[in-house]
């Protein structure tokens, strides 16, 4: 009895072992119609198969592989989907986006790293605002010859600045980083608070208001490069001339500057005396969770966290009124361009089509969509009626802002944004100094070349 | 005072008993629970009951990502490496623990080198060789990669399972007129059965939650494994742990329920030929 059982169970698996490895795309066909929208956008081309490029040629249709973060629970993932369909409709028979999913921006850009060594790129490549222009310069194309005016009158300066390279255009823009701060209005008010604080000493006397209230001021974390620590230490750095040009000089080497010493000692303060216990270690899901359940009273964060102040699996009901925004004291604010869609096809064909599938992206249509969906910023100066009011809100702080920053993800180096992730908690327990904390931050962004 | 001393005895190993099915279960069962429950409620009561048993979670992880396609891939892949490595590394450990040939430790340490090799280093030549080979984004191609990088492991545990076993029993079955073939599948398999077995499960486990070569290696969802399909719910900026926990409850349901099932077989292939005699 025994031995019949093992022998069914064996010929089973073994079967089931040779019908996974020796189908070419017909099984995978009806398990992959389960998956989502953009997945059997992909799964389409894998029916067509891999090995048919002759048949590819034969029916003319130009496959654009485009490897996409926008899946999973980003919140550009719904945007994408449509787009890619009403892509892939409007030029059926001509061109057809093939779509790997990468569900993490970090994954992606990772596994391009090991394409790029391999010259293996795909034909379009968005990382989401990593930069990898200066990486990757010599396998992108360099797209100047493929904009005209018309297209590139609808790109921002400051847009085409950070994807150009010598005076050649190697992405096109699509967005744009305007980070300040959220508050909680009710929280403030039992605290006796106003209106955000205009200079940092300010911002600290309303801290210790909110304290003595009963009230955690701060959403901060360490984990993951510290996000909503790390864009509050970038604010008080900038808070003069000197710390805004350091806040947007690309991969620092050198962290001694006075400002950044002296927003350390501010970061420092903040987690000893105005923060949760479980910032040490914490991760941003747990700084936004503090903030949306009304356990804090600020967090640092872009517009795009707007959408979840309507969830309601994730706030009580009606939340999203009770929150304000703010640009930083001072008058900073994150208010940067963000490098784009990038083509790294080979040949005039398929450049021709991914760049006539990142015209498609970018044009007014999907811009408006973006920011409608997403709460995102575009590069296209839009508004529309249909954004959230907090989103218009944030774009209002960032038109009237004294000193624009970028974050430092985009510009400092990959090590020392990991590298933030390990002295924090030491500078936050008090065993560093923020001078030490500056050394350290040095000592990591001098390990890379010149 | 004897009935005393087994009345402690029998309460210790009560209380070791519960803390034993406390450490196995306790993360399961929080797993279970945590699929019921809203984002708020994970992070702000991570172990407390759900409020109310609602199956939206597994209705948006089936909707997220293709779950239980990943699911089957993975058992495909896992299964297929591990029964080449054992097959194929048995045989090989064999002749390194048994015979003495010339080259013999050079062919030891060409085995062991990935090892010492850093996986992040491999990702690229393998790359490489995948694509040349036409096998990139294919299951071959994950199967042969994962049966390569749990070589050494199996070899060094089935290479010190073949020198535990006494000679003597080779002998008497050559004495008997036995060959190498016959004398290594009819004899000495069966009673390194324990070794194969632990090897097995390694290797197994090892490939199942393998993710940087199955991200870098395959692009369609025909042949993705997965521990991908669990990156689909968090991300920097957005998370949904309720569909998280749900995929891995997903995930996880049928290799318990094919346990319960089959659990009598399992125990006693993970114990036969460890009692000699």
């Amino acid at each position: 009895m025994k031995k019949r059982t093992l022998a069914v169970i064996v010929a089973a698996l073994g079967s089931a072992m040779l019908a996974g490895c020796g189908q070419g795309s017909s099984s995978g066909e009806s398990a992959q119609s389960t998956a989502q929208g953009a997945e059997s956008v992909a799964g389409q081309a894998e029916e067509q198969g891999a090995e048919t490029k002759a048949g590819e040629e034969s029916a003319e249709v130009i496959q654009i592989d485009y490897p996409t973060f926008m899946c999973g629970t980003a919140s550009v993932a719904g945007w994408f989907q449509e787009r890619c369909q009403a892509f892939n409709e409007q030029y059926a028979g001509k061109y057809e986006i093939v779509v790997e999913e990468i569900p993490n921006t970090q994954d992606y850009v990772d596994k391009m790293k090991v394409l790029y060594s391999s010259d293996s790129l795909p034909d379009v490549v968005n990382t989401g605002g990593y930069n990898i222009i200066d990486m990757m310069q010599d396998k992108l194309v360099d797209l100047t010859p493929y904009v005209d005016e018309e297209w590139r009158s609808t790109m921002s300066d400051i847009g085409i600045a950070v994807n150009s390279r010598d005076g050649k255009l190697y992405g096109i823009p699509s967005t744009r980083q305007l980070v300040g701060y959220f508050y909680n209005k009710d929280l403030f008010a039992q605290a006796g608070i106003e209106a955000p604080a205009e200079t940092w000493d300010e911002f600290f006397q309303q801290c210790e208001a909110l304290k003595q209230a009963g009230i955690v001021p701060m959403s901060m974390d360490t984990a993951d490069s510290g996000w909503c620590t790390s864009l509050f230490l970038g604010a008080m750095t900038a808070s003069n001339e000197a710390g805004e040009e350091f806040m947007n000089t690309l991969q620092p080497r050198d962290y001694h500057v006075p400002e950044f010493i002296d927003a350390a000692a501010k970061i420092q303060r903040l987690f000893k005396e105005y923060t949760t216990p479980d910032s040490i270690g914490g991760d941003y899901a747990a700084a936004a969770n503090n903030f949306q359940n009304e356990l804090t009273a600020m967090i640092a964060n872009g517009p795009w966290m707007v959408q979840n102040f309507y969830d309601t699996t994730k706030c009580e009901e009606g939340f999203y009124e009770k929150v304000g925004t703010a640009m930083y004291p001072e008058g900073t604010m994150y208010n940067a361009a963000q490098t784009g869609w990038h083509v790294a096809a080979k040949t005039p064909e398929k450049i021709e089509a991914a760049v006539e599938m990142i015209k498609f992206m970018t044009s007014e249509e999907s811009q408006k969509l973006y920011l409608e969906v997403t709460g995102n910023i575009c590069d296209r100066n839009l508004t529309s009626d249909k954004v959230y009011p907090l989103v218009n809100e944030v774009i209002e702080n960032a038109a009237v802002s004294t000193y624009n920053i970028n974050d430092y993800q985009s510009l400092w180096y990959a090590n020392v944004v990991d590298e933030v992730s390990v002295q924090y908690p030491l500078l936050a327990q008090g065993e560093m100094t923020p001078e030490e904390f500056a050394a350290a931050l040095t000592a990591a962004a001098e390990k890379n070349e010149e | 005072m004897k009935q005393v001393k087994r009345a402690i005895g029998k309460t210790l190993a009560g209380v070791f008993l519960i803390y034993v099915v406390i450490v196995c279960l306790g993360p399961l069962i929080w797993v279970f629970f945590q699929a019921f429950k809203t984002n708020k409620e994970i992070l702000t009561s991570a172990f407390a009951l759900p409020k109310s048993f609602r199956l939206d979670g597994f209705q948006v992880a089936l909707q997220t990502a293709p779950i239980l396609l990943y699911f089957r891939n993975s058992v495909v892949i896992s299964m297929a490496n591990t029964v080449i490595t054992v097959v194929a590394v048995s045989m090989a450990a064999y002749m390194t623990a048994r015979f003495s040939f010339r080259g013999k430790q050079f062919f030891t340490l060409l085995l062991s080198s990935s090892l010492l090799i850093p996986v992040s280093s491999l990702l690229m030549p393998i790359y490489l060789l995948l694509t040349k080979m036409g096998m990139i984004d294919t299951m071959r191609g994950l199967i042969l990669i994962y049966a390569a990088l749990g070589l050494p492991t199996s070899l060094f545990i089935l290479q010190s399972t073949f020198q535990g076993i006494p000679r003597e029993l080779e002998e008497a079955a050559y004495i008997d007129g036995a060959g190498v073939f016959y004398t290594f599948f009819a004899i000495i398999l069966p009673i390194a059965k324990p070794g194969v077995a632990t090897a097995a499960t390694l290797h197994f486990i090892t490939s199942w939650n393998e993710f940087m070569f199955a991200l870098v290696m395959t692009k369609s969802a025909s042949v993705r494994t997965l521990p991908l399909a669990l990156n689909y719910f968090t991300s920097q900026f957005s998370f949904n742990y309720t569909a998280m926990f749900a995929a891995i409850v997903l995930s996880i349901l049928p290799s318990i329920l094919v346990f319960i099932c089959l659990q009598e077989q399992i125990t006693a292939s993970m114990v036969s030929g460890s009692i000699k005699g």
